[in-house]
């Protein structure tokens, strides 16, 4: 198992946000995170990602994230935060760049090997064509594109993205979904918090639904987002239907 | 492919500033007040009394330049990471309180008379004072510091600091003490020796380098504290180290200059369009061109006619509190 996690149990003062959460990631999967709002979606990807206090273990190919030194964990796992953050307006090709200060010694320019990671990644997002672009001069799809392409820059083997999707339109939100495909195909894993379900159910190979801070299903897309479980985490009722290979639901009504 | 936002590569840039230092020192070196104050004026002092001549270099014009060469890098560095630190353009020095806490411990220090003890009095009061307000700033900020959290502290610091200046102005024990404090905080090079210099080098060199490890982490900062912590950096370390070094250097500063006021907001701003915005390309340009800007001020002061000279502090704050308001309206209208 490339991400596994035991018990993980996250506390905000009194506040048990997260309860002895429990599972286990292959490579080469996308793994969408879904949940109603406030179901501690965040906290468990950060918890994942080792940037919040918490009990339990989380084990990295094998490894203790506790003790995984930050740069080894920093190579090991790329974190993309929600907001698609830049304080600065650095041109695209710059902030795509930091993503490789885990990989660059303190004071040394960036290598070749760099360059060709920033390329690769700038090439995977789409964003090659404005490299040079500051990104408060972008679009919010173009923006949201650079900054996965920072997270794609660490070339890390486990890929957590939080709502990657948040305010763009359709084409864009195929977009990135296909990018975190992509991705994930060369023995990676993404694990993506979604808060639209049909492209949970479309692009993921695996859920995992979380409610009040547990684990209420993990599984394929099929079994997660059964009628029962959609009514008792999301109160909603599902329209559903195949299109060949593709399983697609689009939220029904609200069950009160 | 260049992934650089600068319209000048770097390493031109900085050999431009140098030069440009070089030429400020040489200037600063050959101009003065009093005797010997032009270049003809020195070179025939030299031919008829070399040792007063050296003299002057060497006691007089040597550590005003050096002192401005410090002071001025220590301000643009310092100025340079706060913006980087508090991903911020209107950060500046003094918002720590580190600068008027060694203003404050250098004003206790003229208040007692102690000034006639032993001119290192001051350097040594001021910092004291820089690293009280330093340790009260962490006090306040607890051990993981909030941004805003530094900020208020830093307001509040600088509040009772400004306080205690004045209540030590208030009950001064005599006229002469007062025009000493007051002429001190205004902020000037003049009449400093190479005692200063020794005192304030390794001060600023040790916080200079805290400042220089932490570069890569303000880089790392520009995405976020998570993004910068799942990049293997701390935020905490990355605040400690720019904050500590900047209470060193600038309180060190301070302290033998009193306050020289916005070269650490004004130097970055005029930088930004030739380095880019990377907070750690600009460290280094920030502190090569505060030197400059310093050193030039300083040079423009003693060109001017004889009679009461006009402090460096005064002549800063009169070019850098317009050039802040500009920003301040200029930020109004666009988010950088």
């Amino acid at each position: 198992m490339l991400l596994e996690a035991r018990k993980l149990t996250v506390r905000l003062g009194a506040r048990e946000v997260l309860h002895e959460t429990t599972l286990a990631c292959p490579a080469g999967r996308v793994v969408g995170l879904i949940g109603p709002n406030g179901a501690g979606k965040t906290t468990l990807l950060r918890a994942l990602a080792g940037l919040v206090p918490c009990g339990g273990e989380v084990r990295l190919a094998g490894r203790a994230l506790a003790s995984t030194p930050p740069r080894t964990r920093a190579r090991l796992l790329a974190y993309l935060p929600q907001g698609h953050v830049a304080h600065w307006p650095l041109p695209a090709g710059e902030l795509v760049m930091l993503g490789r200060l885990p990989h660059r010694r303190f004071g040394a320019p960036p290598t070749d090997a760099d360059r060709a990671a920033v390329a690769r990644a700038l090439e995977m997002a789409d964003v090659a064509a404005f490299s040079t672009r500051r990104v408060d001069r972008l679009s919010g799809g173009e923006r949201a594109r650079v900054l996965l392409a920072r997270a794609l820059a660490v070339e890390a083997p486990i890929l957590l993205v939080d709502e990657p999707t948040a305010s763009l339109d359709p084409y864009h939100q195929l977009h990135i979904m296909e990018v975190l495909r992509d991705y994930a195909r060369g023995e990676r894993l993404v694990i993506a918090v979604l808060h639209d379900l049909s492209l949970a159910a479309r692009f993921c190979d695996d859920l995992l639904l979380l409610t009040e801070g547990r684990l209420l299903a993990q599984g394929p897309p099929r079994e997660v987002l059964a009628d029962e479980r959609l009514a008792t985490a999301f109160k909603v009722t599902a329209l559903r239907g195949d299109d060949g290979d593709a399983h697609w639901l689009v939220p029904g009504s609200r069950i009160d | 492919m260049s992934t650089e936002s600068g319209r000048v590569p770097l390493a031109v840039l900085c050999a431009v500033l140098l030069a440009l230092l070089v030429l400020a020192v040489g200037v600063s070196m050959m101009l003065g007040r009093g005797a010997g104050g032009a270049l003809w004026d020195l070179v025939a002092l030299w031919r008829s009394d070399p040792e007063t001549a050296r003299l002057i270099l060497q006691e007089v014009r040597l550590p005003r330049t050096l002192l401005g060469v410090l002071v001025g890098a220590t301000l643009g560095l310092c100025g340079a990471a706060l913006q980087g630190l508090l991903r911020n353009p209107l950060a500046e020095p003094g918002i720590l309180g580190a600068s008027s806490g060694a203003a404050l411990g250098a004003v206790v220090v003229f208040y007692f008379g102690m000034a006639s003890a032993g001119a290192w009095l001051v350097p040594v009061g001021g910092v004291i004072g820089s690293a009280v307000a330093l340790a009260v700033l962490y006090l306040l900020a607890g051990r993981r510091p909030e941004l805003l959290t530094i900020i208020l502290a830093g307001v509040a610091i600088n509040a009772f600091a400004g306080a205690m200046t004045s209540l030590a102005l208030n009950f001064a024990p005599s006229p002469y003490a007062i025009m000493e404090i007051i002429f001190w905080m205004l902020g000037s090079l003049a009449d400093r020796s190479l005692l200063q210099v020794q005192l304030a080098l390794p001060l600023m060199l040790a916080g200079g380098l805290l400042i220089a490890t932490a570069a890569r982490g303000l880089d790392a900062l520009t995405l976020g504290t998570d993004a910068a912590r799942s990049l293997g950096f701390s935020p905490t370390a990355v605040q400690l180290r720019v904050i500590a070094g900047t209470a060193l250097a600038v309180g060190a500063a301070v302290a033998v200059t009193g306050v020289v006021g916005f070269v650490g907001l004004v130097v970055p701003h005029l930088l930004r369009p030739l380095v880019g915005y990377r907070p750690a390309r600009l460290l280094l340009p920030s502190a090569l061109a505060g030197a400059v800007l310093l050193l030039a001020a300083d040079v423009l002061i003693r060109s001017l006619p004889p009679g009461p000279e006009l402090k460096l502090g005064v002549v800063t704050a009169m070019l850098g509190a317009p050039f802040f308001l500009f920003l301040i309206l200029r930020s109004r209208r666009q988010t950088w």
